[in-house]
């Protein structure tokens, strides 16, 4: 199961859109990405440091600059976790239908 | 992704279908116990997987919520999860939003969780998610 820490980090919009723009737009600094998203580098800073953190992203020097890129794998657990929980969720809800059918049906006779 | 179910039922129907003894039974697998008493022990013959699951019931909202904690028998400090079923009334029925996420194993103990304040749906992470699958190149589906 992937760490609790991952979600937590899934959890907030603006860490999921600095996501999105990482696995996109490839390694950037968080000066750009606080250009790009119109907010102060210091949220940028914060969310970046949840995301580090929960192993979503890494951070390497690059001369003077510090590039923060996205871990695929990581991202990946968290996506096959969810989708089996969707799945195991899916076949519940049309049980759950199918047993309020019977009782509709039942009522109904 | 979407696990926002529309049922064409009452929330007080449906909220008995989730609840009652049978009712649980019916969607959990036959020799399930899920009590709607907050506090409570659940012991689920998990059809769905197959496997038994064993937990706490946290939240009883009677026709609105039903939050719970389960794990995989043996497993609860590495895989026990939280599970909210919310009912919203919804034109001739009812939307069933279900929430899953794991939970901190070591908060599992206490019987005070709280509702993770960053809670977030399947279907806006899921979405964002499957918009970057094909960046990393993992084939990743996600269900739709």
């Amino acid at each position: 199961m992937p760490s609790p820490d991952v979600f937590d980090a899934l959890g907030d919009p603006t860490r999921r859109r600095i996501l999105g723009m990482l696995t996109h737009g490839g390694p950037t600094t968080a000066t750009r990405l606080a250009d790009d998203l119109s907010i102060s580098r210091q949220a940028v800073a914060k969310h970046l440091d949840q995301l580090r953190a929960s192993g979503l992203t890494t951070v390497s020097k690059v001369g003077r600059e510090a590039r923060h890129e996205v871990v695929p794998a990581r991202l990946d657990q968290a996506a096959a976790w969810l989708d089996a929980r969707a799945r195991e969720w899916e076949g519940r809800t049309r049980r759950i239908e199918k047993e309020l059918a019977r009782r509709t049906a039942e009522n109904a006779g | 992704m979407d696990h926002s179910t529309f049922l064409p039922a009452e929330p007080s129907d449906v909220w008995e279908v989730l609840t009652s003894p049978d009712g649980v039974e019916s969607w959990l697998g036959e020799g399930s116990d899920l009590p709607a008493i907050e506090g409570a022990p659940l012991d689920v013959a998990d059809v769905e997987t197959g496997i038994r699951r064993v937990g706490r019931v946290e939240t009883v909202e009677p026709g609105r919520r039903l939050g719970f904690v389960w794990w995989p028998e043996g497993r609860a400090d590495s895989d026990a999860s939280r599970v909210e079923l919310v009912l919203i009334p919804d034109a001739d029925g009812t939307r069933l939003d279900v929430i899953e996420l794991p939970v901190v194993a070591s908060g599992v103990a206490t019987a005070s969780l709280q509702a993770s304040n960053s809670a977030w749906t399947w279907r806006s992470a899921a979405v964002e998610m499957a918009v970057s699958a094909p960046v990393l190149g993992r084939g990743l589906t996600l269900v739709c």
